[in-house]
């Protein structure tokens, strides 16, 4: 896929990095020529794919292939120029798939309202990777989604009160569903009512934000 | 009428104090997150702070405290566009204010935000325009 990302800051340099070892075409759009050397040698990428310009005016946009991006990417520190370029990019570029990092949280609801098809708050990254490192009982991560969802990710430590039991004896809290389980030999186990939880299974669930919380006490209580 | 104006250059400036002169009896406040800006403006609205705010045109909350909630119009003229783009977007669409009108340089923007239902104007094309008029006479 052809990527473009508007800001070479760390964010954007190590995104682009990720991407392109995954084998994704990148560009990035940098304004600031101070910023772009260290993004070369952060991400690995080539001189010619490092556009110089504002990344939210549309001539600099253009220069950059936006009209042919699969997905457009903004990650700079100012939350009304990753807005227009998210804007630019759907409205006259005609990008599928727009995403942005939002800097204040109160940006959220307007950048979900307006043609930003995902937004990542900075804060809220943050603090799920502080609160899972809290959580010392368990290497549980979360992800929020849009809306009052989450997905929760863990391994069921060994005196788990549910270690031998079957999918069908788990009680789940509401509008929980479980994604997906990875054994400890690293292969998919299928979600069936007769499946076993066993020792250090990694388990992937859906589950509503204040649920949270009861379905991972759920999944490590010791009974 | 309720009026609140972000972003108290030239153009701000010049539009509260018509607004001001104006018969027709009007609420006007106009914010920008640098006071020494208010200078711009005739001396007894400066020294008015019911007329000035100083606070942050794009903040949910500064706009709040600056009464948008009551305002019948929103008028972002502030420097910088997509500063602009974001208060405007905000009073239409966090705010329903009734009119809302934004100052947007680049004409590709100002086009692309009228299509979204914002009233964009580019003094950038407006000039321009102007200048090929005076030069073709």
């Amino acid at each position: 896929m052809y990527i473009v990302i508007v800001g070479a800051g760390k964010v954007g340099a190590y995104l682009a990095r990720d991407l392109q070892n995954g084998g994704h075409e990148i560009c990035i759009i940098e304004s600031d020529l101070n910023k772009i050397r260290p993004a070369i040698d952060i991400s690995g990428l080539e001189d010619s794919a490092i556009v110089r310009g504002d990344g939210s005016e549309s001539s600099v946009m253009a220069e950059a292939g936006v009209k042919r991006a699969d997905i457009f990417i903004t990650t700079t520190g100012h939350d009304e120029d990753n807005l227009a370029s998210c804007q630019l990019a759907k409205n006259i570029f005609g990008v599928k798939r727009t995403i942005s990092l939002i800097n204040d949280p109160e940006n959220e609801i307007v950048f979900n309202m307006l043609g930003v098809d995902v937004a990542v708050r900075r804060t809220k990254l943050l603090l799920d990777q502080i609160e899972s490192i809290l959580d010392s009982r368990t290497d549980a991560r979360f992800f929020s989604l849009n809306g009052d969802y989450e997905v929760v990710e863990m391994h069921i430590p060994q005196t788990a009160a549910i270690v031998g039991g079957t999918i069908s004896g788990i009680l789940l809290p509401h509008e929980t569903t479980i994604i997906c389980i990875i054994g400890s030999d690293g292969k998919r186990k299928s979600i069936e009512p007769e499946t076993r939880i066993e020792i250090h299974d990694a388990i992937t669930a859906l589950t509503r934000s204040d649920q949270a919380e009861a379905l991972l006490e759920f999944l490590i209580s010791e009974g | 009428m309720n009026i609140l104006i972000t972003g108290c250059g030239r153009i701000g400036a010049q539009i509260a104090s018509k607004l001001m002169e104006s018969p027709s009896d009007h609420e006007i406040r106009i914010i920008d997150s640098d006071p020494q800006n208010f200078l711009l403006l005739p001396q007894k609205l400066r020294l008015n702070d019911v007329f000035t705010f100083v606070g942050d045109g794009t903040s949910e909350k500064d706009l709040i405290a600056a009464g948008i909630n009551k305002a019948d119009v929103f008028i972002a003229v502030a420097v910088r566009d997509n500063r602009n783009a974001l208060s405007a977007q905000k009073a239409k669409y966090i705010f329903g204010v009734p009119k809302v009108v934004c100052r947007v340089g680049d004409p590709v923007k100002q086009s692309m935000y009228n299509t979204l239902g914002l009233n964009a104007l580019s003094p950038t094309l407006f000039t321009a325009t102007q200048i090929l008029e005076v030069v073709s006479l």
